[in-house]
């Protein structure tokens, strides 16, 4: 059974999600659009910083420019006055920081107007460099001591060229300015448009998280959870003590996971090996009182037994019984049959016998009728003519077990209840008779005794079957009970009793008559015993 | 379901790499390799000089050539004059302006050029013995004569003639003026009666001419030789309210005023000079100077007059889109 559903169960596995793959599944998911998301933000920041960054360095080296550029023309100044070698020095430092400045001067590049005039200003300072190249040359002319006023107003002209470019170089700054303004203002407007559709993005991607957290809740509780409430509810039922009725843990609506299928699985077989297993303890107590039943039965039947095996001997070594027999063999002796003598002690001595060996024990019917016409014989020779004895015998059920000794007390009862006070034409006649349609035999012994009133026969009914005094019952009493004990219900006693008509008792045993083939082989050495009888 | 999801994110981030990718980057500003050219007007408005700067641009975009239109609030020869020193000292590869006769400063400023090597062109004005390459621009003398024969048309040839200029002095005015007079000479009963000055000034043009209107009674016909004195007089008439409907107006220039005035009948026709083609010629002749070709020293443009017959003719719109650096 387990194995079995091992063997289901590993089927389904490969086919079925399992909690631990949905649950890998939802957070390697859910880490993933996390990440992404995060990527994407960082990526949108990076591209704003850089942006602004931008924009920042585009305005700075402008300012740089013309600050670098107005210094070199103070000096510029200073220089043509004075035409000392260290403004130069300082002049020449300007220059090359405004340089730098200038070539670093940055546009997008479809800013076309900003590119050209960026191009023209680097045409006015180079037309300004070229003053100062003019200056350079006068002043070293200067320093050669070829002071020539030529030379002087050279350089006042140049200066003044200078300052005119200088003038116009500022006059620029305002379109340079505003070009970059423009510049970054158009980057500003890209990025803003491009920035909602980022943000668009940002919010789907936190909406698609939100639904992705959502789906595998809801995934993750149906598919745990209703298991789990069912498994609760079939455990409370059990609890409750309903787990006779309970049938099986059934999951109706969802295919849950594997491990809840394989929980819910090994539920319903616990279940099922519990309920088995109180069936089983169940069936064996009551076999256990079945058994101890019996074994009281038997305890019965040995008491019983032993009760008879007693009675039998008492009445077997009843005085009166042994005193007429005794005389009886005694008057025999005198009378010089010798044979008979023989015969008769020999008889009584093989009804002693029979009473000690088999008390207790079942024999055939055969055995028992043999005994019976021992005894019978031997009353017959203490009565004489009074009673006679008259055998009526079927022999195709005699194989059949019956208790020893239970036909001997029928005779006695009818001898000393029915016919013995007679002094003639008493009459006692054992039968037996086989019925085949209700395959069973009848063993009965009648008499034409004085008989009993319907009264005190059901008083005697009654006394049979009352079981206070099982024990101590002899007579009847006693043969009823071993009956009833030997064959349970299915042997029937009977007693018919007409007042001075007589009493007949009757025993039906059952005897399915095919055995009685294969039981003829058997009982061929009782035949002897009929024959016996009927002589 | 797992391709979906896999698909969805490969599309998100090939997405997203190509808008990261697309962001323009800010590159250091070259030195343009191309020839950089500079238009200089003398007034930076929409119709007249927008057209020259749209033919301008446009002929630089189609060779090649970097371009600067540079116009100012109003006529001013001495800011015309630095702005034209100032690209000089930028060294641009070619300048391209309007002559201004009357000023030596001018003369001087384009004398600095050719020393420089910088190549002039002149459009709308010539300026006579200047050191410029070429003269592109209208025909004065045709366009008066063309004038001329407005006036011949609407008045059938008899007729009290006024005639309003800037000044005397302008040497298209001048030109203008001999063209109108010698084609209404062949008519005799054709007599200019009176030449107004009005010096491109819409304060003194106003007085000048409602006193013209007042002392002339007899004046049949007006031919306004430049765009200011035609404004001014279209909106005199337009303001009398039917005082002077049977006037007839032949004006110079167009205008969204000016072609209003023609489609309601208060000026019967107005000379068109086709300054985008002045523009774009300028370019062409400038990159041919570069080239070293051959250039002619005169270049006229295309004059026609407008009526209410062909107004639909003129392109209105291609001097809206010109960016002017403005000083």
């Amino acid at each position: 059974m387990a194995d079995l559903l091992r063997k289901t169960v590993t089927v389904t596995a490969k086919q079925t999600m399992t909690t631990k793959k949905r649950l890998t599944r939802f957070f390697v998911m859910t880490l993933m659009v996390a990440i992404l998301l995060n990527i994407f933000t960082i990526a949108i920041h990076v591209m704003v910083v850089k942006n602004y960054d931008m924009n920042v360095a585009q305005i700075l080296n402008l300012n740089q420019f013309y600050f670098y550029f107005d210094e070199m023309n103070g000096y510029v100044r200073d220089y043509t006055q004075k035409g000392e070698a260290e403004d130069r020095e300082v002049l020449e430092k300007c220059r090359e920081d405004m340089h730098s400045f200038l070539d670093q001067l940055k546009s997008r590049e479809e800013n076309i107007s900003l590119k050209r005039n960026v191009s023209d200003l680097r045409g006015l300072i180079e037309t300004y460099e070229e003053s100062l190249g003019q200056v350079y040359e006068c002043m070293d002319l200067v320093k050669q001591e070829k002071m020539q006023s030529e030379i002087a107003a050279e350089i006042s002209q140049e200066y003044e060229k200078m300052q005119n470019i200088y003038q116009i170089v500022y006059g620029e700054f305002k379109t340079l300015q505003m070009g970059i303004m423009e510049d970054i203002w158009a980057g500003k407007e890209r990025l803003n448009s491009r920035e909602r559709f980022y943000y668009m993005e940002l919010c789907a991607g936190l909406i698609l998280l939100i639904g992705i957290g959502l789906f595998y809740a809801r995934d993750i509780s149906r598919k745990i959870n209703v298991p789990i409430q069912a498994l609760m509810k079939a455990s409370e039922e059990i609890l409750s003590g309903k787990l006779a009725q309970f049938q099986r843990v059934e999951i109706l609506g969802v295919k849950p996971d594997y491990e809840m299928q394989l929980l819910v699985d090994a539920f319903n077989t616990m279940i099922e090996r519990i309920k088995r297993q109180i069936q089983e303890i169940e069936e064996n107590a009551s076999a256990k009182v079945a058994l101890r039943e019996k074994e009281l039965e038997n305890l019965q039947i040995t008491n019983m037994l032993r009760t008879s095996e007693l009675k039998a001997l008492q009445m077997q070594m009843n005085p009166h019984f042994l005193f007429n027999t005794l005389n009886m063999i005694a008057k025999t002796a005198y009378m010089g049959d010798s044979d008979k003598t023989v015969f008769l002690l020999h008889n009584t001595a093989q009804l002693l016998r029979y009473s000690l060996d088999y008390m207790g024990k079942s024999v055939t019917l055969a055995r028992e009728l043999e005994m019976l016409g021992n005894y019978v014989y031997l009353q017959e020779q203490r009565f004489g003519n009074r009673i006679a004895f008259e055998f009526e015998l079927d022999e195709r059920f005699h194989q059949v077990q019956v208790p020893c000794l239970i036909l001997q007390p029928l005779v006695e009862n009818a001898i000393t209840h029915g016919v013995g006070a007679y002094l003639k034409d008493g009459r006692i006649k054992i039968q037996t008779r086989y019925d085949d349609e209700s395959q069973m035999g009848e063993i009965s012994v009648s008499d034409n005794g004085y008989g009993m009133s319907q009264e005190r026969m059901e008083e005697l009914k009654r006394d049979f079957d009352s079981p206070r005094m099982q024990t101590e019952k002899i007579g009847l009493a006693n043969v009823y009970m071993r009956v009833q004990l030997f064959y349970g219900k299915k042997a029937v006693f009977d007693m018919e009793s007409v007042p001075e008509i007589g009493t007949k008792i009757s025993i039906r045993v059952p005897y399915p008559l095919k055995q009685d083939k294969d039981c003829t082989a058997k009982g061929e050495e009782e035949n002897n015993v009929s024959s016996f009888d009927s002589r | 379901m797992k391709k979906v999801i896999a698909l969805t994110i490969v599309s998100f981030l090939i997405i997203n790499a190509m808008l990261f990718s697309s962001m323009e980057g800010v590159e250091t500003i070259e030195t343009e390799t191309e020839p950089r050219m500079t238009l200089i007007a003398p007034f930076a408005n929409k119709m007249y000089w927008g057209s020259a700067a749209a033919g301008f641009t446009d002929a630089g975009r189609d060779l090649g050539v970097s371009t600067k239109c540079i116009g100012f609030t109003k006529i001013d020869v001495e800011k015309q004059v630095s702005a034209i020193r100032s690209a000089i000292y930028a060294k641009v590869d070619g300048i391209v302006t309007a002559g201004t006769e009357e000023s030596e400063e001018f003369r001087q400023v384009l004398k600095e050029a050719k020393e420089a090597g910088i190549p002039v062109v002149l459009v709308d004005s010539d300026v006579e013995n200047a050191d410029r390459i070429c003269y592109i621009g209208t025909d004065n003398y045709d366009s008066g004569r063309i004038a001329g024969e407005d006036v011949i048309a609407t008045t059938g040839g008899k007729a009290k003639v006024a005639v309003v200029v800037s000044t005397m002095e302008v040497e298209n005015q001048k030109e203008r003026l001999r063209g109108f007079q010698d084609t209404v000479k062949a008519y005799p009963e054709i007599e200019v009666i009176k030449v107004v000055e009005g010096n491109s000034d819409s304060r003194i043009l106003n007085e000048r001419i409602a006193r013209l209107l007042e002392e002339e009674k007899d004046l049949t016909a007006v031919f306004c030789a430049e765009g200011y004195g035609t404004t001014s007089m279209c909106q005199i008439i337009k303001d009398a309210k039917g005082e002077y409907d049977d006037l007839k107006v032949v004006g110079f220039g167009v205008s969204e005023m000016k072609n209003q005035s023609i489609e309601e009948g208060i000026m019967y026709s107005t000379i068109y000079q086709n300054s985008y083609d002045m523009g774009y010629r300028a370019l062409d002749v400038l990159m041919r100077v570069l080239r070293e070709e051959e250039v002619p020293p005169l270049d006229y443009t295309e004059v026609k007059s407008i009526r209410k017959n062909n107004l639909e003719e003129i392109n209105m719109d291609e001097g809206k889109k010109v960016e002017w650096q403005i000083y």
